[in-house]
């Protein structure tokens, strides 16, 4: 009578299942809840024998602690592995456990092959059951509709199975064969399957953001790290697609030609070369550059502040930007730093090399700090009485390493020296006046390495010296000699064998370059070949005698004293119309950058015998100066007969 | 650098001479952003994924104080440039018979 036992046994069962599918199809977050207690069934179920270990304490290893249901159906279980005539019906989700039950065997092996998440299947292909039915096979593809849906279909398949109870039976015994090793491995394969449930939970997490990135994604783009990274590895990728091209060649180079030699070496009657231009669509269009400056860590670093963009005016007024000269087609700025009005003057900072210094219109002294990933100040100081209320024209780290300061000027003639760490309040500030009349700085030097004594271009045209300590600080002399506002001002600073470092060059509105001497108070030389302001002028790092001008028709020229005194040695005018508003002289002296008014900065390398200076240049620039002073005296003794030495000597010489 | 200026960036570097694609995963290899079709993109993510961890992994056991940067892989027809990071991935597919 055990066959019809068992035969009853089956109809029941079946009622059971029948039951279990349609409330599955009514529940199906009962799913997850199940497989867990699918698993501590298949353990209960299986060690029948120990069933009066705890069965809590089996659970509990496996993780799981669902304490309602749990009793109730560990009892339920071992009566039923013992009778079914024992069965009895339990409340809804536990008759799914039950019902589950015969199910349970079955479900373990595609529970395993539910768990396979990306990290895993390397680990897991070595040890996959190779009998396991085919149709688990393709879940192991990588496609969307992977593990939510998989369990319900591994259900599903199960149930159908469950129909033909000999085919269920072989294929449960062959994975159980397989897949439940002994007690002894048990633990290990409960701890594994444990993990992983655990990655499958995350693989299905993971899986489900994979389905809904949208919004994720666009909180993940907002997000702050994605910021960072993203800012950083567009910049290599940037840089490593815009230089390829030459890493092309490398491939494709069947002969193993230099590839130096493309790199053409300037003709020996080529003064200046072009080497390329910086500028930024959104950035520069439309702005002036109001002022460059190189970096002196990395030499190859150009900085440019612009001024506003007056055709777009929801852009930031201030944008400072820092190229790269290095890479020759990459044609964005490794940085880029806004603030709210527009900046006049910026300058890096020598001794901090990640900090960059702007002065603006409003007065305001702006700190940006390369290495956060903000584009606005870190510093900013205040806009107070104490410090400048007037547009910052110069600024100038000075210094040494561990004692630095920042001066800075304003067109009040306010001249406040800062400390870089603490921008909240002027360490010191003076005001500069001559003759009780306020100086309006334009622009602002200190001679070489020089911590006290400065020399100051202004906007009446007269160019000042001074101090800023000692008996007596402040302005102290003053240079009459142009007619407009100083716009450039730049000291002689090269190491030789006469140091000429007296020596200064202004250049004005009023369309002369006049070379000084800090103990001349008269020009020892003008420059008059230009015909419009002239905007700058810039003696060369390494040249004693050379030095570049470039003024408001797009026309630059390069000066070389002992050349020609008259004449500038090359003079180039740019085409279309552009104003050149500043220049600059690279560390090295082997280049030049120009930057004008539509917000293009342009380099130009330099030839070699500019940057080399021989010994005899020095002692050419010395008897040129001589010159100078000699026609300087009789251009004096000519215009100033009232003069009475100047007098008895026109006198004796008339 | 806001929205529009990843964007800016990305179409940037799409555009630029053969570029075929770009992909930004994450840490589990999930695709962020991707201008390929799903199946290639998904292909990538995970390939590349694993991959980069494997070289990454190469370059701490030969000297656990470095870490690796950045990789091209050079192949007959795509460039394929790698810049992993710590949380996420950037990859970039770049033809290489472009003239």
């Amino acid at each position: 009578m055990s066959a019809e036992q068992r035969r009853a046994e089956l109809e029941v069962k079946r009622a059971k299942l029948e039951k279990m599918r349609q409330e599955k199809s009514q529940k199906p977050g009962a799913t997850t809840p199940m497989t867990p207690n699918i698993s501590s069934m298949s353990i209960t179920g299986l060690s029948a024998p120990r069933e009066d270990a705890d069965p809590d304490k089996i659970l509990k290893e496996v993780g799981i602690h669902q304490a309602a249901s749990l009793p109730m159906s560990s009892r339920s279980i071992s009566p039923a592995t013992a009778s079914s005539q024992q069965k009895r019906r339990p409340p809804a989700n536990i008759a799914l456990q039950i019902c589950q039950q015969p199910a349970a065997t079955i479900s373990v092996p595609p529970k395993e092959l539910v768990t396979y998440s990306k990290e895993v299947q390397t680990i897991e292909s070595g040890e996959k059951d190779p009998t396991a039915s085919p149709i688990q096979h393709d879940h192991l593809q990588w496609d969307d509709e992977f593990q939510p849906s998989t369990t319900g279909e591994h259900n599903r398949l199960v149930y159908v199975s469950d129909d033909d109870t000999m085919s269920f039976d072989e294929t449960s015994k062959a994975s159980i064969g397989m897949t439940l090793p002994p007690a002894i491995e048990l633990k290990r394969a409960r701890s594994l399957k444990q993990q992983h449930k655990q990655q499958s939970l995350q693989g299905q997490a993971s899986l489900t953001k994979h389905e809904l990135t949208n919004d994720e994604r666009d909180q993940i783009l907002r997000s702050d790290p994605f910021q960072d990274f993203f800012s950083r590895t567009s910049r290599l990728i940037e840089r490593s697609l815009w230089e390829s091209p030459k890493a092309f060649d490398i491939f494709k180079d069947y002969s193993g030609r230099d590839l130096d030699g493309q790199n053409e070496k300037m003709d020996v009657g080529e003064i200046i070369k072009f080497d390329r231009e910086f500028f930024d669509e959104r950035w520069t269009r439309h702005r002036i550059v109001t002022c460059i400056d190189t970096s002196t860590y990395h030499p190859e670093l150009v900085l440019a502040s612009y001024s506003q963009n007056d055709e777009s005016s929801h852009e930031s007024d201030g944008v400072v930007l820092i190229w790269n000269s290095k890479y020759k087609s990459k044609p964005t700025p490794e940085y880029i730093f806004n603030c709210q009005s527009w900046v006049t003057s910026c300058a890096f900072s020598k001794f901090h090399p990640n900090i960059v210094l702007g002065g603006t219109y409003s007065g305001q002294i702006v700190v940006w700090d390369t290495r956060t990933n903000k584009r606005t100040p870190v510093q900013r100081t205040a806009l107070s009485a104490s410090s400048h209320t007037h547009p910052v024209y110069c600024l100038q780290v000075i210094g040494t390493q561990n004692a630095n300061n920042l001066i800075s000027i304003s067109n009040e003639g306010k001249m406040c020296s800062w400390n870089i760490e603490m921008m909240t309040q002027p360490q010191e500030s003076m005001d500069l006046a001559y003759r009780t009349k306020p100086v309006a700085a334009t622009r602002m030097v200190f001679p070489g390495v020089e911590v006290n004594n400065f020399i100051i271009g202004s906007e009446e045209g007269q160019a000042y010296s001074g101090s800023r300590h000692g008996n007596k600080a402040g302005i102290q002399e003053s240079y009459e000699g142009h007619f407009g506002p100083i716009t450039g001002l730049s000291c002689h600073n090269v190491n030789g064998s006469i140091d000429f470092s007296p020596l200064f060059l202004t250049s004005s509105f009023d369309w002369s370059v006049k070379l000084w001497s800090l103990k001349e108070s008269k020009p020892l030389n003008s420059f008059e070949v230009n015909s419009d302001y002239v905007t700058d002028v810039r003696w060369s790092p390494v040249h004693p005698s050379v030095f570049l001008t470039c003024d408001i028709t797009g026309r630059f020229d390069i000066w070389n004293l002992n050349h020609d005194s008259e004449l500038p040695l090359l003079s180039t005018t740019l085409d279309g119309n552009v104003a050149l508003n500043k220049c600059l002289w690279a560390h090295n002296g082997q280049q030049i950058i120009l930057g004008d008014d539509q917000g293009k900065l342009r380099l130009y390398g330099v030839n070699e015998f500019l940057t080399n200076p021989k010994q005899d240049d020095f002692n050419k620039l010395s008897n040129t100066l001589q010159d100078f002073k000699r026609n300087t005296l009789d251009a004096f003794d000519d215009n100033h007969p009232t003069n009475t030495a100047a007098a008895a000597t026109a006198a004796t010489t008339n | 650098m806001t929205q529009a200026e990843v964007d800016d960036t990305l179409k940037r570097i799409q555009e630029h001479k053969g570029v075929q694609g770009y992909l930004i995963i994450n840490n589990d290899g999930i695709p962020i952003r991707s201008n390929l079709d799903a199946s290639l993109t998904q292909q990538y993510a995970a390939l590349i994924k694993s991959l980069s961890d494997k070289a990454r992994s190469t370059i701490r056991e030969i000297d656990p104080s470095n870490e690796l940067v950045f990789f091209r892989m050079r192949t007959k027809k795509h460039e394929i440039l790698v810049a992993p990071e710590k949380e996420y991935t950037m990859i970039v597919l770049q033809a290489t018979d472009v003239q």
